[in-house]
């Protein structure tokens, strides 16, 4: 046993915590070392010290003082069991509150009138032009395919009930062959 | 609520009406259910035992007394806030700490000085006694108030632990919950606290 090793266990042996064989090595250390005993012998009398300290009390009118703060406090809550998920129900109102400014506030930074009309024309114009792509590339690439599977009495009959755009944004590329 | 603040109003805190015999928890229980006799039995418990320990640990025996009555307030507006699962004395230990803790960090703000340093005066006056029992008692203070100074040469964190271990008698396990830290931590504080203890009071024997 080192000198770290037995500070380190000066307590446990003071409080009776060691092992038996623990107690052997540490009291053989504390034998062949006066040092060690004195240091012992000292900790135990501080503890000793301590333990006899005069214990402080409250003054006689701790009850009055107590009694008279109690009637100040005017934020007493005497049913304070309601509880909204934890939470009082102050801070939940607070809560609820901050929440709403939050989405309020929120709702104000975004510009509906903006943000919604234009990109919806946007977006229609994207759909359309995809539309148009892909119709166009169709006709044009996969010709065979399609336009001629079908029967031309079929395409007539669809082209009569088509009506065209009146954005005229998709065209319709003729099968010539 | 005009009826409970009347009934504990109308309670004389005095001990000899107390019938209670139960442990902390079950008053408790009893309290948050709405007996304010529970509440009543509950300081006249703890009030000495709180008050010792943040004395010791403020080393002022006015501040410790508003600190313990904070404690109780606290006890009194937060009884809901108790739960079973933890023992009564370890909560109620962790709020007066936290209040002294508090209270610790507002004089350091403050940056209080004590009337006795505007005193020039240097004299000391030697009172001539014939009483023993007097010369005991004087011999003991002085001896206490060295005991109490080196304590507090301690830092914060070895203070605490020896005060509750050393001066309070509280188990390992309650102080290791009190303070927040693990068991294996606190026996080392502990052990590490009476070790420079002993530096500062082994001269007392010499």
């Amino acid at each position: 046993m080192n000198r770290y090793e037995f500070e380190d266990l000066i307590s446990y042996y003071l409080e009776g915590k060691l092992t038996f064989k623990k107690i052997k090595e540490f009291e053989s250390f504390l034998k062949n070392n006066e040092e060690s005993r004195t240091l012992v012998n000292n900790v135990r009398n501080s503890i000793s010290d301590l333990n006899r300290l005069d214990k402080v009390v409250v003054s006689t009118r701790f009850n009055e003082k107590l009694l008279s703060k109690l009637k100040n406090k005017k934020s007493i809550v005497i049913n304070d069991d309601k509880s909204f998920y934890g939470f009082s129900s102050r801070d939940a109102a607070m809560f609820l509150s901050l929440c709403f400014a939050i989405i309020f506030f929120s709702f104000s930074l975004i510009d509906f009138e903006n943000y919604f009309s234009p990109t919806l024309s946007k977006s229609t114009n994207i759909v359309d032009e995809n539309h148009q792509d892909f119709k166009s590339s169709k006709f044009r690439n996969d010709n065979n395919n399609f336009a001629s599977d079908a029967p031309l009495d079929s395409l007539k009959k669809k082209d009569k009930k088509y009506k065209p755009n009146k954005n005229n944004k998709i065209k319709f590329v003729n099968n010539r062959k | 609520m005009s009826q409970n603040s009347s009934t504990l109003f109308t309670i004389h805190l005095d001990n000899k009406r107390n019938k209670y015999n139960y442990t902390d928890e079950r008053l408790m229980s009893l309290f948050q259910a709405g007996d304010e006799n529970a509440y009543v039995v509950l300081v006249n418990r703890y009030k000495d035992k709180l008050i010792n320990f943040i004395y010791h640990y403020l080393k002022d025996s006015e501040s410790a007394e508003d600190v313990v009555q904070e404690t109780m307030i606290k006890l009194y507006q937060k009884k809901h806030y108790y739960k079973e699962i933890a023992k009564f004395s370890t909560w109620l230990y962790t709020i007066a700490k936290n209040l002294a803790n508090t209270e610790l960090r507002k004089r350091k703000n403050r940056k209080t000085t004590l009337l006795s340093q505007f005193s020039n005066d240097d004299k000391t006056y030697e009172i001539p006694s014939d009483d023993l029992e007097i010369g005991q008692q004087v011999q003991t203070d002085v001896v206490n108030e060295i005991i109490k100074d080196a304590v507090n040469q301690l830092s914060e964190k070895f203070k605490i632990v020896i005060i509750l271990r050393d001066i309070q008698e509280i188990s390992y396990e309650e102080i290791s919950e009190i303070i927040g830290v693990p068991i294996g931590t606190v026996k080392s504080r502990i052990n590490r606290a009476r070790l420079q203890l002993q530096v500062e009071l082994k001269h007392l024997r010499e």
